[in-house]
């Protein structure tokens, strides 16, 4: 055991964040001193930090020979430095300290295309033996994390939501009340697809555009790290040149040829993100989705967070989850009307292509995939019987919408389809108007015209044979 | 011996640590400000945050070994050079013009993340200053990559 020390490690998590770079000086053993920058500090436990071993070999060669060395870390808004006397100990290439120091660096590694070049090869654990201020007329910082003023957020966040009685509301109040009771000003809630490669946009907060219906791999940047490992991803400091929102624009996977839906729906970022946060929503064990937020402030995110997220990021799934698997729609199903409403505007030109669900209207793209298939439905359905309502039951039933069984999704389809209808001011809404129904709504007649696809995608275009 | 292009690199709004070591081969952090190159590329000169009483000041005095990286705050490009002090004394006016210009270059580089002036100004401790100079016997690559750490 190290005596305790003069500054605890708990009160300066936040100059561990890496917004300004901590370094490091080691001595080899014929004497000779060595200094060089440190990606990432990690707090372990109050008497050792966790160092990432990813370049530096004479840092390694010298620990070997000689154990202690001395770190500086510095407070991002303050200047304040500290200065850790520590000792090496070991290395870990696995284990909890290792995934969580190695899921932030090929976050970072993604978003800063160096991924391959930010490898980490062990984290290198060091038992702190001091830990002062640099200068000894610096005050010792207080630890700028929530603590427990977050008590009262969280309270807050789980009522609000416990009042919500649908999916869209309840995206609609998180994304809220995390503006109002934490200050994340810009967030986007992406939901998992059936398959499990991908994310889309549900909703968003905070920007100029609505993000609904862009997409992420997962696996890719910040977002799609934290999908693909199930862990906070936290990015205290963006380098300005490569910022957020080109970074996450290069995730995204264009569609390929010449078509002219080839402009992806672009995600949302502010151009002068300077940190941002990347949290898992799990429920039932299973991935459900990703909050992403960002700010302008550096260091806004950072380790000290993710305990905190992890809380955020479950209720929320858990209460997503919920409302998505609410299918209480029945009761009203026998009320459909079957209305043929009298269409004055100009007619709106709707194509939609087989090969991957993709709908343009009036040559502009609007949305592809299951949400391009469901307005794809209601539309031939209307042009064919003028009906306007339908129920969410009937999309699960409908066979040709390949809903997956148990986990469909159509809750977080339907608002991004919704919010896309609303973005692009085409003509055509699609309205909530009660629990499980919805309302087509056109303000002109639609020319419906449908160009199939001699590719993969062609069986599931083909009417299947009679007695099968 | 540093060429025109480190010596550039060097005398830019690059940040500087310094790490110098004490008889049990401890070492200690430290920075540094206004590095001057001279005219051959082979003696490197700077304002080392070092009070009297200080770890730092004691090695630089009694062993005079010592290592200074240079880095951008944004860490895309790193450069080490070793040797041992030959020249420690009080800083003059001309240094301390020199430290204060490469703040000012520093704090140039840290606005490019955002990062308030008053922060690097908080790193420059003008009164704790101690100017030293030594050949510089060993420059390394410090930039991100298999190459760092590689003997230039």
């Amino acid at each position: 055991m190290s005596e305790q020390l003069a500054v605890p490690l708990e009160s300066i998590r936040h100059c561990l964040r890496g917004v300004i770079p901590s370094q490091i000086a080691t001595c080899s053993a014929d004497g000779v001193p060595n200094v060089t920058i440190l990606s990432i500090v990690h707090y372990v436990d109050p008497e050792r930090v966790g160092l990432t071993r990813q370049f530096f070999n004479k840092t390694s060669a010298n620990l070997r020979e000689n154990p202690r060395a001395q770190v500086v870390v510095v407070d991002p808004s303050t200047g304040e430095q500290y200065l850790l006397d520590t000792e090496f100990l070991h290395t870990e290439t696995e284990g909890a300290t290792f995934d969580a120091v190695e899921a932030n660096l090929d976050a970072i590694a993604s978003q800063t295309g160096m991924t391959g070049v930010f490898r980490l090869w062990g984290v290198d654990i060091h038992r702190v033996l001091t830990c002062a201020p640099f200068d000894d007329a610096v005050a010792v910082a207080l630890d700028r994390g929530w603590g427990r003023t977050a008590i009262g957020a969280l309270d807050e966040l789980v009522r609000r939501l416990s009042l919500c009685g649908d999916y869209p509301e309840a995206t609609r109040t998180a994304l809220d009340a995390l503006a109002d009771l934490f200050g994340f000003r810009q967030s986007i809630l992406f939901s998992a697809d059936e398959r499990g490669d991908r994310l889309f946009a549900v909703a968003s907060d905070g920007y100029a555009e609505s993000a609904a219906g862009a997409e992420v791999a997962v696996g890719a940047g910040v977002i799609g790290v934290a999908a693909a490992r199930r862990r906070v991803v936290c990015v205290p400091s963006i380098v300005r040149g490569r910022s957020m929102h080109a970074a996450m624009a290069q995730t995204i996977e264009e569609p390929g040829g010449e078509e002219p839906w080839a402009r992806e729906i672009p995600l949302p970022g502010l151009d002068r993100a300077q940190s941002a946060a990347a949290v898992p929503l799990i429920a039932r064990g299973e991935l459900t989705g990703v909050l992403y937020l960002e700010s302008e402030r550096a260091g806004e995110f950072g380790p000290g967070d993710e305990r905190l997220l992890r809380i955020i990021g479950g209720h929320l799934a858990a209460s997503l989850a919920l409302l998505q698997g609410d299918r209480r729609e029945g009761a009203e199903e026998a009320e459909l009307r079957q209305v043929i409403a009298a269409l004055s505007g100009p007619p709106i030109a709707v194509t939609y292509y087989q090969a991957d669900d993709t709908v343009l209207v009036d040559g502009e793209y609007l949305v592809k995939g299951v949400p391009g298939r469901i307005l794809w439905k209601l539309l031939r359905e209307h042009a064919a019987t003028g009906r306007i309502a339908f129920t969410n039951r009937e999309l699960r039933l409908d066979e040709q919408l390949g809903l997956p069984a148990g986990n469909d999704n159509l809750e977080a389809r339907l608002l991004v389809l919704r919010k896309r209808l609303t973005a692009a001011g085409c003509g055509i809404q699609l309205e909530r108007v009660g629990r499980g129904r919805l309302e087509l709504r056109m303000t002109g007649p639609a020319t419906l015209s449908e160009v199939a696809t001699t590719g993969p995608m062609r069986a599931a275009h083909t009417p299947p044979a009679p007695g099968k | 011996m540093l060429d025109s292009a480190q010596v550039a690199f060097v005398h830019g709004g690059v940040g500087t640590g310094v790490a110098t070591r004490d008889h049990d081969l401890v070492p200690a952090f430290t920075r540094a400000f206004g590095p001057q190159v001279s005219h051959a590329g082979s003696v490197l000169s700077l304002c080392v945050v070092a009070s009297l009483g200080s770890r730092s000041r004691a090695n630089l005095e009694s062993n005079g070994a010592i290592a200074v990286v240079f880095s951008p705050p944004t860490v895309a490009r790193g450069l080490q050079v070793k040797g041992v002090v030959r020249e420690l004394r009080e800083p003059r006016a001309a240094d301390l013009v020199r430290a204060e210009e490469h703040l000012l270059a520093f704090i140039a580089e840290c606005a490019e993340l955002a990062i308030a002036p008053e922060v690097p100004r908080r790193l420059f401790a003008r009164d704790e200053f101690v100017w030293v100079s030594f050949p510089i016997e060993d420059v390394f690559d410090q930039t991100p990559g298999r190459g760092a750490g590689r003997r230039l």
